[in-house]
């Protein structure tokens, strides 16, 4: 996207929209909004452009529905392809919703792929889903991972060919919410995040811009090694970690499968075959870097 | 213990993954996923090949673990096939 001046990026997503490709999908964005436009700028320059008068996977359109709520309370409306899939949300929270709605699209349509709600890693060949059990902290630890070298595959979702059973990587970036702001900011300075959304239906929310090695890399699937169940823990000091059975891995992560009912017993084989050929952990850790030190000992980069 | 009958629910059948320990099935006809022991594996295993009664699976019990007198063949059949029941996997078989 830095084929883009900045100064002309607004007008171009005014007009026909800018065609953003995060691995296999591409997305035609369109929004006269400033903080769309701000939001891309930001967090998007590193990815590549897709041809404008090629084939996209998603025409999505983000706008204020009604104009005359300019001034009083003004409100964002999310749009695919003309469908209005969610309630307009104060005008605040417009990247937020572009990043959700971008989620929506994937996991409401893309169903030739089995879409797990996680994250995924890779390091040394090892691809690690990390399953977005409630509370978990997930993007947090994620986050904190790829700021530490691991190539981030996905913040917020697993996506299986159902074929080849790879994991597709689907770079964008990583949803931080409440806490897990101030604590990304403390662990990296460097990291480059976006303004918070304040008050949204997930607190406080913001976007965190994934280093350029993870998007350069976003046509180079992964084999999943290990499922890992993180938990954030106060007192779970040092991080403890338990062997999980591959068969209460295979429900709970179905828990957590977009798509699981949808594909039936397609995706029953193909989690089987995942968990099968993953190494299957309960991780519970209060400090970030014994988190990282044991998912660098999982990769086999550790010093010991 | 009455000599009830039972069958697999629906026509559409099992498919399964067996780790050992833990066997996971996939039931087709309701599209639900569940995790068995070796013991319910092995009661349902017998149940997918045709209707048994519940003198047969007692019988099957009885080869497969060693008697408790605490918990008789016939009781911890009654156990596993009323879980498998409420799961929604086997029924009775009307008379």
């Amino acid at each position: 996207m830095n084929a883009i001046e900045p100064d002309r990026l607004p007008g171009q997503l005014a007009g026909s929209g800018i065609c953003i490709r995060t691995g296999p999908f591409v997305s035609r964005i369109q929004s006269r909004l400033s903080a769309v436009a701000a939001g891309l700028a930001l967090l998007y320059p590193d990815y590549p452009l897709a041809d404008p008068d090629g084939f996209t996977d998603f025409q999505v359109r983000l706008y204020t529905p009604n104009p005359l709520r300019r001034w009083w309370r003004p409100q964002v409306q999310f749009a695919m392809d003309g469908r209005i899939p969610f309630k307009p949300l104060p005008l605040s929270q417009a990247y937020p919703l572009l990043e959700w709605g971008l989620n929506w699209c994937i996991t409401s349509h893309m169903h030739h792929y089995l879409l797990i709600h996680s994250a995924v890693v890779e390091r040394n060949g090892l691809g690690v889903i990390l399953p977005g059990e409630p509370g978990a902290g997930k993007s947090t630890l994620c986050a904190a991972l790829m700021l530490r070298g691991w190539r981030l595959l996905s913040d917020e979702m697993a996506v299986i060919d159902l074929d080849s059973l790879e994991l597709i990587p689907v770079v964008r970036p990583v949803s931080l919410k409440n806490a897990s702001i101030e604590v990304i900011r403390r662990f990296a300075s460097e990291a480059v995040i976006s303004p918070p959304a304040l008050d949204t239906l997930k607190g406080t929310v913001a976007h965190l811009r994934v280093p350029r090695a993870s998007i350069e890399r976003m046509d180079e699937p992964a084999r999943a090694g290990a499922i890992v169940f993180p938990r954030y823990r106060s007192d779970a000091v040092p991080a403890q970690a338990a062997p999980e059975t591959p068969g209460r891995t295979l429900l709970r992560i179905a828990q957590n499968t977009f798509n699981y009912s949808l594909l039936g017993e397609r995706a029953f084989h193909a989690l089987t075959a995942v968990v099968q050929a993953s190494r299957c952990h309960d991780l519970a850790y209060a400090e970030l870097e014994e988190a990282i030190a044991w998912f660098d000992r999982l990769s086999g980069e550790a010093d010991g | 213990m009455s000599d009830r009958r039972w069958q697999v629910c629906g026509r559409a059948g099992l498919a399964w993954v067996d780790w050992g320990g833990e066997v996971a099935i996939y039931h087709r006809g309701s599209g639900d996923t569940h995790l068995l022991d070796p013991l319910a594996a092995e009661l349902l295993r017998a149940l997918e090949s045709g209707p048994r009664s519940d003198a047969d699976l007692v019988s099957l019990l009885s080869e497969l673990v060693s008697p408790e007198p605490e918990r008789p063949p016939q009781a911890l059949a009654e156990t596993i096939l009323g879980e498998l029941k409420r799961l929604n996997i086997i029924e009775l078989i009307e008379s």
